[in-house]
């Protein structure tokens, strides 16, 4: 990686105002983590609590470019995803199959399905 | 006085005439020819988890294939310890561009175990809003090592200088580079000096 770090141990003197500006936000405790995103295109309105995808635990594996856009295009509402699909290996299901990850199963459901607020 | 005597008897004189004396002064002298007990050596406290027994060692050649493969996946036991653990930007959230330098993270570039990832594209591109000061530079290598080409070109970004007018309020309405900077990439509201270089101080 050759990019670019300029932000890391280079405080211009003259920044002193940024500075504060950034001090004055640091991160709250329970802060929501980027990345989570809910999706729920049927869910609730089946009555059963949306999922929310962690972005960054997948991170921790995979790439972005391994997902997208094959098979999951970068638009919300662009992916038309339900459970029968992934019991046939799409989408999550190229995963969650109980080798690589672990299974969608009736055991599982509230892994993915947990926004809280419902 | 006493003591040296008993330590000198206990040194000069023959066994059976040092149980004789000793067992007059102490109790629970062992009779000669006794074997002695084995001295109770202090137990190290185990610390460290004991990982169960492993099935048989494979030869070195797949040996080596997973130390490899084990050097490229560092393994956490949780996320929380990711979070925990790994490098912050300014908003306290994880900095994923030096985590991958650190070698902290080595995410794969596909499910298919043979698929090789691409060398990252090495090319910054200058990006001049017209405010002295606020000059942008774009990398493209911190930007492919996680995004093919195809994930930005040419939907969002049209690949020709000039093509693409950018404002700060459109990232923040979730455009340009607020399609993943705000919602899964360090946000713009308090990342500034990592794109507006200059900012980070007068060599940026």
């Amino acid at each position: 990686m050759t990019e670019r770090r300029p932000t890391r141990g280079r405080a211009g003197g003259g920044l002193g105002a940024l500075a504060v500006l950034l001090a004055l936000a640091p991160a709250k405790a329970g802060t929501p983590i980027p990345g989570n995103v809910v999706i729920n295109r049927l869910s609730t309105a089946n009555g059963i609590p949306a999922v929310v995808f962690p972005h960054w635990k997948h991170r921790v594996e995979f790439r972005c470019y391994a997902c997208h856009p094959d098979p999951f295009e970068m638009r919300a509402g662009a992916n038309e995803i339900n459970m029968s699909q992934l019991s046939a290996g799409a989408f999550c299901g190229a995963c969650h199959d109980g080798s690589t990850a672990f299974a969608v199963s009736f055991d599982t459901c509230r892994t993915c399905h947990s926004n809280a607020e419902q | 006085m006493f003591a040296l005597a008993v330590g000198s008897m206990s040194l000069g004189c023959s066994t059976e005439t040092r149980y004789r004396v000793f067992s007059v002064i102490f109790d629970g002298v062992p009779p000669p020819g006794t074997p002695s007990k084995p001295r109770r050596r202090p137990v190290a406290v185990m610390t460290a988890r004991v990982e169960p027994p492993v099935a048989p060692l494979p030869d070195l050649e797949s040996l080596e294939e997973l130390v490899e493969e084990e050097d490229q996946q560092p393994h956490y036991e949780s996320f929380a310890e990711i979070l925990a653990v790994f490098p912050k930007d300014a908003q306290g959230n994880v900095d994923w561009v030096e985590a991958v330098e650190l070698g902290m993270v080595a995410p794969r570039p596909s499910l298919d175990p043979e698929v090789q990832a691409p060398p990252p594209f090495p090319v910054d591109i200058k990006i001049d809003p017209g405010i002295p000061g606020f000059e942008v530079i774009f990398p493209h290598a911190a930007h492919t090592y996680w995004l093919g080409c195809n994930n930005c070109h040419q939907e969002i970004f049209v690949m020709k200088a000039g093509a693409n007018p950018m404002s700060m309020a459109k990232i923040f309405e979730g455009e340009a580079c607020g399609r993943c900077h705000g919602k899964v990439a360090f946000a713009p509201a308090t990342g500034c000096p990592r794109c507006h270089v200059r900012l980070g101080g007068p060599t940026g």
